[in-house]
């Protein structure tokens, strides 16, 4: 009896534990909502007038190595260094790590690109793998080629600054497309305030769905297909109002690995990325937070909403699967190893908000999840809570749940405008909708899972499936991080 | 209970309305866009013959219709950014004939400061002397996007009180704004030499001097080589490296000998500066010094040297031709790739 009762206690505990977070994780996301619409806001007035062209021909602008670590990348690698070789930008380099590939992604790139080797003099910056030669293209003077032993993504980015020869460098993926203007506006932070900026992230766009061409996408589309679209729409979220609050904040925990930029010095100063990481970009900029913090300088970490990049997202749900448990497996271990700045006043807003936020909010936030979707049902069951309550939260969740996915939706038209059909915004919609039914509950399965994956020590990245940019994209991908 | 069927259907009923919102906003924002292209294309002849006669603004002031003076404006900016010489002094005068240039005067002054914003950009695009005052005061403006394009305005105005006023800011200002004061400096010419040579000398502020320091690069101040190679001496870091490519970029050769001087600098920084500036400015004088070079302790160093010494000529190659093939390991890779690097152009 008295078990019974120790036992109807714990589940109401959970309960009302559960309401708590609930209206504690919903309440966040409306106040990023708001902030991230002003700060947006202010951005589009700030760059409505920006005299682009100016810009290129200021003998000011600050020349940029661009890194893009290949792997297997044999399909897409043509077509993203090209669309790299056409940005406008005055002066900048493009390196191609290939980190070991099993593939011809190395012998593509030498008939694409017309590359010869020649001899290697690189200085050892931040720690990586042998590099076991260094080609240059007599065709494109701006084009490096490094091929290396395997040593994974955070490796080949390493192998990549110790070879670049620019002040800034710029991470991208191999199979991202970076828009032609994109690289004058992401570094726009670094001109305007040369000595506070160390880092600069870019938007990451669903490419399924594109018509793309010799490298750049000519129309922007959605996917036909139910995955990719409601990607989109995660994607939409996670960048216009969640990174672009946390931005305005000055507590951006995350730049995109597909698209980040960053001061070469401060990376090297914080020994470059950390190398056998699965989420090297979210923990090269906590670690980036930590350092600068207790060194005591000002600085500032930004993410822009118009700088975009392409990328494939997975059309199949077990790459789906497997990318989502790297993202949380890696989500933990940067977490993980960075935990004293947990609470610290140290760290000022990234110890005391940004980091708890993103422990309690998006690391716990799916093994919460599960449990709501256990418990409630259960408290039904045994008639601790009634119907009508039991209905009503489920209803206001998923109601709560559209509204912020359309609340992106609303910023991206009310800002950007870059899907020109009108019967696109209702797909977008549609799909905000119909993301709370089985696919929300997939990711809460996938990175619940992570969390065993993670503590038994697994370790892998899972299988990497390219489709290739082809005019109508339909590839699969799954190297991108959208949290 | 009620309460509950209300919270869910106030929900919904929102979800519902944001659809048809968007879907009716972008068919309103599509049609306003398609309107506003006629109406350029209907005033395209008529800003087109201001080129020819500034003063012949009446199609463009009568029976207009609303929103017609705004496209008028932008199509007037369009093309005033793309001019030069006289053509640009009569789009000059059409702007103060229509009036624009008083507009964006008002609007300076407005409680919006992306309106405050937006007239200092255009009045620079517009060059009318009448706004130099009202600039001068938008300098001084609580947001700093603003005070950045007047800052910027007036070096398109290109006028002696503005100068003035950028040489103080330059002193009195912190380095987030240098590089839109030397941009805005540079954009008025080599005029400025006889302002800021004096001030290179006089200043105690280093990170005035740096500035300062740069504009004579990017202008190529001959006149201020004597003062920039005492600053090659100064204790400050960061000036003897700004100074060293400054040198390299003015181009003239009467610097090698003091540029050898800081190939022993000791910030690598300054040498491998100073191994670039003697790249640049071709004195043979200097392939010894050079060749010592290429076995500084520093990547970057031996790198710049490597490269000066390719750029030297004949005797420079023949001495990478020489590290090329010698014991030491690091000169000889840093000699071996620069050579297999320049002989595929790049």
């Amino acid at each position: 009896m008295q078990s019974d009762s120790i036992l109807i206690s714990i589940i109401l505990g959970f309960n009302i534990a559960i309401l708590i977070y609930f209206v504690a994780i919903n309440g966040n996301y409306f106040v990023l909502l708001v902030i991230s619409y002003f700060s947006m806001l202010r951005y589009r007035r700030h760059i409505e007038h920006e005299q682009w062209q100016r810009i290129i021909q200021s003998p000011l602008t600050i020349p940029v190595s661009i890194i893009v670590p290949a792997y297997n990348e044999e399909l897409t690698i043509e077509e993203s260094v090209k669309s790299l070789l056409m940005l406008e930008y005055p002066e900048f380099e493009v390196i191609v790590v290939n980190d070991g590939s099993a593939d011809n992604t190395l012998g593509k790139l030498e008939t694409s690109f017309n590359l010869h080797p020649i001899p290697a003099d690189i200085e050892e910056k931040v720690p990586c793998q042998q590099i076991l030669g260094l080609y240059r293209s007599p065709d494109n003077p701006s084009l490096v080629a490094a091929d290396k032993i395997n040593g994974g993504k955070a490796d080949a980015l390493n192998a990549g600054i110790n070879v670049s020869r620019y002040p800034v460098i710029c991470a991208i993926d191999a199979d991202s497309l970076i828009e032609g203007g994109a690289l004058l506006r992401v570094t726009k932070p670094f001109l305007e305030r040369p000595g506070k900026t160390v880092a600069v992230g870019g938007i990451v766009r669903v490419a399924n769905g594109c018509t793309i061409e010799a490298g750049s996408v000519l129309h922007v589309g959605l996917s036909r297909a139910w995955l990719p679209l409601i990607q989109a729409v995660e994607y939409l979220r996670a960048f216009l109002f969640g990174r672009s609050g946390w931005s305005a904040l000055n507590s951006l925990l995350i730049i995109s690995g597909a698209f980040g930029i960053f001061r070469k010095d401060v990376v090297i100063a914080v020994g470059g990325y950390r190398r056998g990481s699965l989420a090297e970009d979210v923990e090269l900029v906590v670690r980036m937070h930590r350092y600068l913090r207790e060194q005591r300088r000002e600085y500032e970490m930004r993410f822009l909403s118009d700088p975009v990049c392409w990328t494939e997202v997975p059309e199949s749900l077990s790459i789906l699967g497997r990318q989502r448990n790297r993202w949380q497996r890696g989500l933990i271990d940067s977490l993980r190893i960075h935990r004293r700045m947990m609470l610290n006043p140290r760290y000022g807003i990234i110890g005391m908000v940004a980091f708890p936020y993103f422990v309690f909010f998006e690391m716990l936030a799916p093994v919460v999840e599960l449990l709501g979707y256990i418990i409630v049902p259960i408290s039904y069951a045994l008639g601790m809570v009634d119907f009508s309550f039991f209905a009503l939260f489920l209803t206001v969740a998923i109601l709560i749940g559209v509204i912020l996915s359309t609340g992106a939706v609303v910023l991206e038209e009310l800002f950007y405008r870059r899907y020109p059909k009108t019967s696109d915004i209702v797909r977008l919609v549609a799909a905000a909708f119909l993301e709370n039914f089985g696919y929300r509950q997939l990711t809460v399965w996938w990175r619940v899972k992570a969390f065993w994956d993670y503590f038994t020590g697994k370790t892998a990245w899972g299988k990497m499936e390219r489709k290739g940019f082809i005019k109508t994209l339909g590839g699969r991908s799954d190297s991108n991080r959208c949290i | 209970m009620l309460e509950a069927i209300y919270t869910i259907i106030s929900l919904q009923l929102l979800i519902l309305a944001i659809v048809p919102y968007l879907v009716l906003r972008r068919w309103a924002v599509n049609l306003l866009e398609r309107c506003a292209e006629r109406r350029k294309h209907h005033f395209e002849p008529y800003v087109l013959n201001l080129l020819n006669d500034p003063t012949a603004i009446e199609p463009l002031e009568h029976r207009l219709f609303p929103g017609d003076r705004k496209f008028i404006k932008e199509l007037l900016l369009q093309l005033a950014a793309q001019l030069k010489g006289q053509d640009r002094c009569n789009m000059t005068t059409a702007f103060e004939k229509i009036g624009y240039v008083k507009n964006e005067m008002s609007a300076l002054l407005s409680r919006r400061w992306w309106r405050r914003l937006e007239a200092a950009i255009n009045l620079g695009t517009m060059q009318s002397q009448m706004a130099v005052a009202a600039l001068i005061d938008a300098v001084r403006d609580p947001v700093e996007d603003v005070r950045l394009a007047a800052v910027m305005a007036l070096g398109q105005l290109n006028e002696p009180r503005g100068l003035r006023l950028l040489i103080r800011i330059i002193e009195e200002g912190d380095r987030w704004t240098g590089s839109h004061i030397v941009e805005a400096l540079i954009s008025m010419g080599p005029e400025i030499t006889s302002k800021i040579i004096p001030r290179l000398e006089a200043t105690t502020n280093i990170n005035a001097r740096l500035l300062y320091v740069q504009i004579c690069g990017l202008l190529q101040i001959t006149e201020a080589l004597d003062s920039l190679f005492l600053l090659l001496r100064d204790p400050d870091k960061e000036t003897r490296i700004s100074v060293a490519k400054t040198l390299g970029q003015i181009g003239d050769v009467s610097a090698v000998e003091n540029l050898i001087i800081s190939l022993d600098d000791e910030s690598w920084e300054a040498r491998a500066q100073a191994a670039k500036a003697i790249g640049s400015l071709g004195d043979k004088q200097a392939v010894d010094k050079l060749k010592r070079a290429l076995s500084d302790e520093n990547w970057w160093v031996r790198h710049n040297a490597a490269d000066a010494l390719y750029r030297l000529g004949e005797e420079g190659i023949e001495a990478l031709h020489e590290t090329s093939c010698s014991e030491e390991k690091a000169p000889r890779a840093t000699a071996a790739q620069v050579l297999a690097e320049r002989a595929l152009g790049v």
